[in-house]
């Protein structure tokens, strides 16, 4: 009897390894932008609808229980300046070194996010459970839009993946991507005259739309959208939450005049653009 | 709360037209589940097509990608997803409605 308990412990332990690990990733670089605090709160709503466990990379360690680990690495030299409309001045922005997610990844399969992409549903949990090795939105659609469409960059016109939410495996087209990820980064100026776009501020999305194309054999590769549009909420907006309802102010032009509206959203994740909202709604 | 922010937040509308576009994409995203190692959107078409099956088939799933699933096992979960999450989308539509 103890021999057969002692085989089915065994065999129940091969099974949790075999088990592929699901984690969420997250990059935080305070500035004059506690991004540190935005990342608790994102972090705090991962758990909530997707409950997996996030760690974060960042530079000093954050004194919060919320991250299953924290991954302490060099603050990015290069910073872009970056101009909010929601705080009328231009501040840093360390987006460099994104492409090092797969390295700092603990997990087997990875959500990584911006902190400033607001989970309100679970609507990505079953892409964690899917097969497909990489995931990102190509179709957005501003929060007081009616359609939703693909955003071209470059003089080519060259279609944008956006990098706010991916979804990586361990696989050797992820390998892929993440490699030619950091190849653009560090060749930026010269993918920037190929494809003929500026090179004022260092765009994550151009240098993963870039990566895409290429790890695809030059072919845009369609298996890599997440189904559904990636819903941005413009800094000019005026964005309230209550009671976990997001509430969204915007302007309507009819014909002479700019009419007032709003809508309320919730079950729905949005990308909140304006910083300044996101740390007065958490009080920080 | 001065007089022009107060009569401003009463002139602000509530923008019904573009709610309801918004909490359709939301439950379209909603409608979408894995099985088998693919991904699936409950729908009556795929509803339809497991009921015309029997058994063991070959389907193409959301990607394009041909999986092998019990036909009778799908269905189950492509029925449950679709009434679970049409009920849910009834019943934010019928409160979204009443906002003014």
């Amino acid at each position: 009897m103890a021999r057969t308990n002692e085989r089915m412990a065994i065999r129940i332990q091969r099974n949790i390894q075999k088990q592929m690990t699901i984690g969420a990733l997250l990059f935080a670089f305070d500035s004059e932008i506690k991004y540190t605090k935005i990342a608790i709160e994102c972090a705090r709503r991962i758990k909530h609808y997707l409950d997996i466990p996030v760690t974060l990379v960042t530079d000093i360690k954050v004194d919060t229980d919320i991250f299953d680990q924290q991954v302490i690495i060099k603050k990015p030299n290069d910073t872009n300046k970056r101009y909010w409309h929601d705080r009328d001045d231009t501040t840093k922005w360390y987006n460099f070194g994104r492409n090092s997610a797969i390295d700092h990844s603990p997990y087997d399969k990875t959500l990584l996010v911006d902190i400033d992409y607001m989970l309100n549903s679970s609507n990505l949990l079953p892409l964690l459970k899917s097969s497909q090795p990489f995931l990102c939105h190509r179709h957005v659609q501003r929060i007081e839009s009616t359609k939703n469409e693909i955003q071209t960059f470059g003089e080519k016109n060259t279609q944008m993946w956006w990098a706010t939410v991916v979804i990586f495996d361990r696989s050797e087209f992820s390998q892929d991507v993440f490699s030619i990820w950091k190849m653009v980064e560090q060749n930026y100026q010269h993918y920037a005259n190929l494809f003929g776009f500026e090179t004022k501020q260092f765009r994550n999305d151009f240098a993963l739309s870039i990566s895409l194309l290429l790890a695809n054999g030059n072919t845009i590769p369609d298996q890599c959208d997440i189904p559904w549009p990636l819903f941005n909420v413009d800094p000019t907006l005026t964005v309230s939450n209550i009671n976990d309802t997001w509430w969204i102010e915007y302007q309507v032009h009819n014909e002479t005049k700019f009419l007032p509206k709003k809508i309320c959203v919730k079950n729905c994740d949005l990308h909140i653009l304006g910083k300044t909202y996101l740390e007065k709604l958490y009080g920080l | 709360m001065d007089t022009e922010k107060l009569s401003q937040n009463i002139k602000t509308r509530f923008d019904h037209q573009q709610a309801r576009i918004v909490l359709r994409e939301t439950y379209q995203a909603k409608m979408l589940f894995a099985h088998n190692g693919g991904m699936w959107r409950a729908s009556p078409e795929l509803i339809l097509l497991c009921k015309a099956c029997e058994g063991t088939v070959v389907l193409e799933d959301h990607y394009n990608t041909p999986i092998s699933i019990d036909s009778a096992e799908l269905l189950e979960l492509a029925m449950q997803r679709w009434q679970e999450q049409m009920n849910a989308w009834q019943s934010e539509y019928n409160e979204i409605s009443k906002n003014r």
